[in-house]
């Protein structure tokens, strides 16, 4: 089952200024809907990811 | 998502059958009809059994008889074995999900039928449109899969039967509403990553901490204050529960005591009247003393009153002719005459005065002895009739006194004697007492709990906002360190998101339990026919559920069974539909305490939720009476007729086998 659409509005609401953020929100929630283990490997991985990514994204 | 497929095999009284949930109209509305007994609630507890291993709705006779088919055990031979298996394939969207469930068993003996269990085995199936291969999950791995869909701790609000509806709204099953809106709504998932985000802060804020004795103060305040709002958190969660079970056995304990008289006052009671019953006792000593005394007294008084007053008479007329002496001291005369003068008003004796006086003491030195007795006993015996006098009015207050005491006592033993009858026509005095005893206490713990819970609010204020304060300095601290600079970056960045998630799960719940209550009191209104008594349902910040009356009274509690049944309902029905939630709805006897109008008010709704939502009835013929006949046969998919051969096996008399 996907995420309820209208906890992705209320993202996309809280985002509006501080889209670079919304990704990981959006990743986060997506692993938590999956059940998956091992969440602190994950998380930090994630997290390291978006901050790259915005940092090409800045360059 | 839907069932497209049932099958049961071996479980009670189903010995193999197969319902196959074809869609192919408008209406995803599907029923089973069964008289009592032939297995409607087992077919429920079939799908609990099979997707949670529980039979959550068993009567003390299912749980006495074995999960295993009767007829199956008997057939066995001795270490023969034979398997209970119930099968469930969902569609969801591109995916086909089947959840299956065995149990093997083992006939140990012939000659008793004893049966042993291995332990069940779970599997579930995969088979997802754009994978080449099936997908295997078992046991553990597959609860975790299911419970993401289905979860098993909100059950009640996809399969529930209407024994179970009136009690949704207990004061003790806030907690569980809350628990059903956070999981259905898939506001949890907000919750889960904000709590494994904030482990993950934990972890950086505490590498770096020691960077500078500034960033490491700065980052123990704010530990400090995170773990401080933590416990907060806890305690007032403990506090609600509490609260709850308290209210929950005051409410059980007010039902066995109600229309019973108050014991522990009665006994209380009991012990005053003793007191005051030695007291009016002592009285009554006392009195009888007072009247022996007086009866002692004229007894002799009256005896010898006609003597007294002759004497007294012939007292008067030896004064009357003079004969007795002057009532004067000679002392006195004697000492006048010495100084001739009056020592009372101090003039001069005349001659007159003076022979007066001279008289006077001859007078008394030449009396008789009697003489001088009658003028000794004189004042006696005035004061004896006097006394004699008294006697009707002294026995009067004496007999009255006593007759008030005597009139007390008739009455506290009066009172004494119904209490105790009363006390012994309960012969469960034991028990009533321990059930007093019980609610007093809780009582009082529920009053406590209630202030500690109002104290701990305002603390958790005041501890946030000192949590919100720490995190900006520990911010600033941050941002002026020179080391660590990728984590710092880290650290700022997770932070944005966990405020940003745990602002967007405050307010989602709060809009999601305002939408719910909204779309409950919209869906009760449809159901039920009374227009115009209710105003709106109310789910208060502990989602305590309440429907309000016009005149804003609380009116859950006076509500009856079929109306609280109808709220249960309409309250599953909002949550669904507000959440998006798209499991299906198995319900077992939806009318079973629903009267005409209202039957066709709540078929309209089901037709109506149908379009939308599969929905599974399981009722009896009764319930399935001309109104909701009309209504379900124009738009049922699927209905299923069950019917139970020797009294042992339930088969379908109509419908299709599954593929």
């Amino acid at each position: 089952m996907g995420i309820n659409s209208k906890i992705t509005k209320k993202i996309n609401e809280k985002c509006e200024k501080e889209k670079d953020v919304k990704a990981l929100i959006i990743d986060l929630l997506n692993f938590e809907n999956e059940g998956k283990a091992h969440y602190k490997e994950e998380y930090k991985k994630m997290i390291t990811k978006h901050i790259e990514e915005i940092k090409k994204y800045e360059n | 998502m839907r069932i497209d497929c049932i099958k049961i095999t071996n479980y009670r009284q189903y010995k193999s059958v197969n319902f196959n949930f074809s869609h192919t109209i408008k209406n995803d509305l599907n029923m089973i009809l069964a008289q009592n007994g032939v297995g409607k609630t087992n077919f429920l507890n079939a799908l609990t059994w099979c997707l949670y291993e529980v039979e959550t709705h068993n009567s003390e006779k299912s749980n006495s008889l074995p999960l295993l088919n009767l007829k199956v055990i008997e057939e066995l031979n001795e270490e023969e074995t034979a398997t209970v298996e119930v099968e469930m394939i969902f569609n969801y969207g591109i995916k086909k999900i089947t959840v299956k469930r065995t149990q093997e068993f083992i006939k140990r003996s012939e000659m008793t039928s004893k049966i042993y269990a291995n332990p069940s085995h779970y599997q579930i199936t995969i088979i997802d449109e754009f994978d080449a291969l099936p997908k295997q999950l078992y046991n553990l791995e597959a609860k975790n899969y299911l419970d993401r869909f289905l979860p098993e701790s909100i059950s009640e609000y996809f399969f529930f039967d209407n024994e179970q509806l009136d009690s949704y709204f207990t004061k003790n099953k806030s907690q569980a509403i809350k628990s059903a809106i956070i999981e259905i709504t898939q506001v949890k998932l907000l919750s889960d990553a904000t709590n494994h985000l904030e482990e993950i802060l934990k972890d950086y804020r505490t590498y770096i901490k020691k960077s500078t004795p500034a960033l490491e103060k700065a980052h123990d305040e704010h530990e400090k204050c995170i773990k401080n709002v933590e416990e907060i958190e806890n305690c007032i969660c403990e506090l609600t529960t509490q609260i709850d079970i308290s209210k929950k056995k005051i409410e059980e304990n007010s039902k066995i005591l109600k229309g019973t008289p108050k014991i522990k006052d009665d006994e209380i009671r009991l012990e005053e009247i003793k007191k005051q019953m030695d007291s009016e006792n002592n009285n009554l000593d006392e009195i009888n003393k007072d009247l022996h005394a007086f009866i002692r007294k004229y007894r002799v008084l009256l005896a010898l009153y006609p003597d007294v007053i002759k004497t007294l008479d012939l007292i008067k007329q030896q004064e009357e002719m003079g004969k007795l002496p002057i009532d004067v001291s000679v002392e006195i005369l004697e000492k006048i005459l010495e100084q001739k003068k009056c020592i009372f008003c101090n003039e001069d004796l005349s001659e007159e005065g003076i022979n007066n006086i001279n008289r006077m003491i001859e007078k008394n030195r030449y009396s008789s002895s009697t003489s001088t007795l009658f003028l000794s006993i004189k004042s006696e015996l005035v004061r004896f009739v006097q006394d004699s006098k008294e006697y009707p009015n002294t026995k009067k207050t004496l007999l009255n006194r006593k007759h008030q005491i005597e009139q007390r006592i008739s009455s506290l033993e009066a009172e004494r004697k119904a209490i105790k009858s009363r006390l012994a026509s309960r012969t469960d005095i034991d028990n009533l007492k321990k059930v007093i005893e019980e609610n007093d206490m809780h009582e009082v713990l529920l009053r406590e709990n209630e202030i500690k819970l109002g104290i701990k609010k305002e603390n958790l204020e005041s501890a946030k906002n000192s949590k919100t304060k720490a995190a900006e300095e520990y911010q600033e601290e941050l941002k002026k360190d020179k080391k660590f600079g990728e984590m710092k970056n880290q650290i700022l960045f997770a932070e944005k998101a966990y405020n940003i998630m745990k602002e967007s799960y405050d307010e989602l719940l709060d809009e999601m339990k305002s939408q719910i209550s909204s779309k409950t009191f919209d869906n009760f209104t449809n159901l039920i026919w009374k227009t115009n008594t209710f105003k709106e349902v109310s789910i208060d910040e502990h989602y305590n559920l309440d429907i309000m009356h016009m005149l804003n009274y609380s009116s859950i509690s006076s509500c009856s069974a079929a109306e609280r049944a109808l709220l249960a309902l309409s309250f599953t029905l909002a949550i669904h539909n507000v959440s998006g939630f798209s499991a299906p709805l198995v319900i077992d006897s939806p009318v079973g305490r629903v009267s005409d109008t209202n039957r066709k008010n709540f078929g309209e709704v089901l037709v109506k939720v149908s379009e939308s939502k599969q929905i599974i009835m399981l009722l009896t013929p009764s319930e399935y009476s001309e109104e909701v006949k009309n209504l379900f046969d124009q738009v049922n998919s699927n209905k299923f007729v069950l019917k139970m051969f020797n009294e042992e096996n339930t088969y379908i008399s109509g419908g299709n086998n599954c593929d």
